[in-house]
């Protein structure tokens, strides 16, 4: 039995202390994903809590097997992020990013802050479906096939979306400079 | 292959997503494309800028504190959770509280007032009864949610739709067919669906759709509310208020944490919605333009009382005793006193028309050439057009209900139905009589008898004038019969002349008389005192006699005068004594009569005899001083004997 198996059947046998292992683990990679989701590091933290608090009472929920814990993990985030984005499109029209976004506390400043904040920007205009696959797969080192099953898509349109949405990250991204078809 | 369709398999090549085969074909093309080998070269720049956005710092204590919201979210025992149950069992104590005292199961038939010959159809008493359990389960339904019954759950959803059908269906039968009680009822039902519906919600049911459609439904229901509200401003307004508003706010309060998070977002909106539709309600309520029916009743009170001359056609059915007559008439008024009319009465063996001229205190008829006897009009009757008796009515109508609008005759008119006041009425009455007058105690007796008399009415009034279209009149009396009275005023302000019915030189047309002014209304042309006694020496020989004074109490000399005594106290069965000679009196002159028998009591009761003796009559003929007939009533002076039996008769010598 895997290490998380053995976690969540402790948490069904009654002690919740041993979600906290969960927890520990992924909970920055998770917020991380979210932030690079949403832009907006308090919203990010309130779903990375969300997140893990849902995971819990699924776990609790039903008796089958999970058989990936991080696929398992990072869909219910995606799915927290993105309703929370539709909510927040339908009240205001104001551009997702812009004021109001919140930021990371800085621990160490990068060097190049002006082309990271260049990198961020354009990935926020990237379309929602495609910046999530892409987010999966440069940032989180998902696999397509991975992907594929977070989701609950095909491969295949997997593989369109990061195409398109790394066309469009370079359109936007390059913008100011050379075009690069 | 076109290079623009590449860009998909050259992103996966560069991201090494590509099978063995795949990745052949595309190195293949690569070498010979140098369009392509760019956009490998940018993808290869994608991936690094995008791998730079794994730099990331977050605080590391974010699993104690998730941990935290983990275990005081899944926790069995909220800080508040005592709360909730408590609150709600409040809301059901309150809600059967106003249940119990409105007690809205006494509802009436929509017909109103039924043949006292009929029972009470069956729904008039076992709908009231319904109503009563189907919100007693909504209530223990409401509790058991509370308190986290899986049952109550499990049926929340469907309950909730069926409160919300049922919201509708009496809303949309209240509307339609009229029953202002059952609104009461109406108010509170589907509240509770609402309630259920939306507890279900949030406890995420598995038939999510089961509360949804409830909700609706019960959104509907209250809308149907509304527009009753609108339509027929009821009594006990405030009742309503209460039930609908206590319930609401103490469930929001309740249930405020779970109503919060719904309407995270639509907080303000909801917000400005609700405040708009209390002050919606509030002005629908008071109505300060003033259609209540009160106000209603008072504009057309002011409207009649201006009345320079109307016409009004009128038919009287009344029912006594097994026998129906039937009576019209049609009138018209001129301002300030006079009237014009015509009555036809008529029954199973005759009918005959009367017409009628009165200016002032001078009634002038013409009777028919079969007239079977006198006739005179008590202007202050109920059959007779007269401005006051309408303004009465007005005056003491309690119990409006408003009834949808109608056309009469072409006008839109306003109906209201309710009752007059009798109670009120015998009580003036009876204030005015003065205990000095004679014989105070048989009128005083008289007015009681009134009371038993229930008039019901309707009224049609005019949207635009307020003055009355129609009046139908329904009164009851235990003793007189019923009487159903149809009204119709109409010709209103248009120049109608009365004048009296004589030539220039004072002569009465052919046909027409002058009713005597000082017999209308007329005191008795004799006071009377009338007396009996029941001597029983025994069983057998009960010595019965009657003592008769009469006093010749009018101005003029009255002559003829005979006395009759007809009783059914005898052993033979009907007994009649005329007096032997008929006599003269002169003014203040009297004369007493004595008359006896004996009657064998061995098979009667004393209670028996006693009705018996109270059902003889007296009676006195006389010739009038205009050369007429008349007659009048000594004994008993009640129109009809009363049920007890009097007290131990005086024992006289």
């Amino acid at each position: 039995m895997s290490e998380e198996a053995r976690i969540i059947a402790e948490v069904r046998a009654g002690s919740p202390d041993a979600f906290a292992e969960i927890v520990e683990n992924y909970q920055k990679p998770i917020t991380r994903y979210l932030y690079r989701l949403t832009g907006d590091y308090g919203m990010a933290e309130d779903l990375v809590q969300d997140t893990f608090i849902q995971a819990y009472k699924d776990i609790l929920r039903t008796t089958c097997e999970i058989l990936s814990v991080r696929a398992w993990l990072y869909r219910i985030a995606t799915n927290n992020a993105l309703q929370y984005r539709r909510r927040k499109r339908l009240l205001s029209f104001t551009p997702f990013f812009g004021a109001g976004r919140s930021e990371p506390p800085v621990e160490n400043p990068v060097d190049c802050a002006g082309e990271k904040m260049a990198i961020e920007e354009a990935m926020l205009q990237v379309p929602e479906q495609q910046r999530v696959c892409m987010l999966l797969h440069f940032v989180e080192g998902f696999k397509y096939r991975e992907i594929a099953e977070t989701l609950g898509i095909s491969e295949e349109a997997v593989r369109k979306r990061v195409a398109r949405g790394s066309q469009k990250f370079r359109k936007v991204y390059n913008c100011g400079g050379e075009e690069v078809r | 292959m076109k290079c623009s369709d590449m860009d998909e398999l050259i992103s996966a090549y560069a991201n090494d997503e590509l099978s063995d085969t795949q990745r052949e074909f595309v190195d293949e093309h690569l070498s010979h494309c140098p369009h392509c080998r760019e956009t490998l070269a940018a993808c290869e720049k994608v991936k690094q800028s995008l791998v730079s956005l794994r730099d990331f710092s977050a605080p590391t204590n974010l699993t104690e504190t998730t941990m935290a919201k983990i275990k005081s979210s899944t926790a069995k025992n909220h800080p508040r959770s005592w709360l909730r149950p408590v609150m709600t069992a409040g809301a059901a104590v309150i809600i059967l509280a106003i249940l119990l005292v409105t007690q809205p199961w006494h509802i009436r038939s929509p017909e109103g007032i039924t043949d006292p010959m009929m029972p009470p159809p069956l729904y008039v008493t076992i709908i009231p009864g319904i109503i009563f359990l189907v919100l007693l389960a909504g209530i223990l339904m409401i509790l058991g949610l509370a308190l986290r019954n899986r049952l109550a759950r499990a049926l929340a959803g469907g309950a909730s739709i069926l409160y919300g059908m049922t919201g509708i269906c009496f809303g949309l039968y209240a509307l339609l067919v009229d029953t202002s009680d059952l609104f009461l009822v109406m108010g509170a039902i589907p509240i509770f669906g609402f309630i259920m519906g939306v507890v279900d919600i949030k406890r995420r049911a598995s038939y999510q759709w089961a509360a949804i459609t409830g909700i609706v439904l019960c959104l509907s229901a209250l809308v149907l509310d509304a527009i009753f509200l609108i339509t027929y401003p009821v009594r006990h307004i405030w009742v309503i208020i209460a039930t609908v508003a206590i319930p609401i706010s103490i469930i929001t309060y309740a249930f405020y944490r779970e109503i919060k998070n719904i309407l995270k977002n639509w907080l303000r909106p909801a917000m400005a919605v609700g405040a708009a539709v209390i002050i919606l309600a509030i002005l629908l309520v008071t109505q300060p333009w003033g259609l209540t029916p009160q106000s209603v009743i008072v504009k057309a009170y002011a409207a009649t009382a201006n009345l320079q001359s109307y016409r009004m056609s009128s038919t009287l059915v009344s029912f006594f005793e097994g026998e129906t007559s039937e009576q019209r008439s049609e009138w018209g008024f001129a301002f300030p006193d006079r009237y014009h009319g015509q009555i036809t009465l008529k029954d199973e063996s005759k009918s005959e028309t009367y017409e009628f001229i009165v200016i002032g205190d001078k009634q002038y008829v013409r009777k028919p050439d079969n007239a079977s006897g006198k006739l005179s009009i008590g202007v202050w009757s109920g059959f007779a057009p007269s401005k006051e008796h309408t303004l009465g009515i007005l005056d003491s109508f309690i119990d409006l209900q408003k009834l949808p609008d109608e056309k009469i005759e072409g006008t839109d008119c306003l109906h209201y139905k309710g009752r007059v006041d009798t109670e009120r009425k015998v009580e003036k009455l009876k204030a005015g009589l003065d205990p000095e007058e004679p014989r105070y105690e048989e009128k005083l007796k008289g007015l009681e008898a009134l009371r038993t008399i229930k008039t019901e009415v309707e009224l049609w009034i005019g949207k635009d004038d307020f003055l009355i279209r129609q009046m139908k009149s329904i009164t009851e009396s235990s003793v007189h019969g019923n009487a159903v009275v149809l009204v119709k005023f109409y010709d209103f302000n248009q120049p109608i002349t009365i004048e009296p019915p004589t030539t220039a030189s004072g002569e009465l047309f052919p046909g027409w008389s002058l009713v005597d002014t000082a017999s209308k209304g007329k005191e008795q042309v004799f006071s009377h005192d009338v007396t009996f006694s029941i001597v029983d020496e025994d069983l057998t020989h009960q010595h019965i006699s009657f003592q008769i004074t009469i006093t010749n109490v009018s101005e003029e000399t009255v002559d003829n005068i005979g006395v009759s005594l007809a009783t059914m106290a005898t052993n033979e069965g009907q007994w009649i004594w005329n007096s032997p000679n008929s006599i003269t009196l002169e003014p203040g002159e009297s004369k007493t009569y004595e008359v006896s028998w004996e009657y064998d009591a061995t098979n009667t009761t004393k209670e028996e005899l006693f009705r018996l003796v109270n059902l003889t009559t007296v009676l006195a003929s006389y010739t009038t001083p205009q050369g007429e007939t008349d007659v009048q009533l000594l004994f008993p002076d009640a129109p009809y004997p009363t049920k007890t039996p009097p007290e131990e008769p005086p024992q006289s010598n």
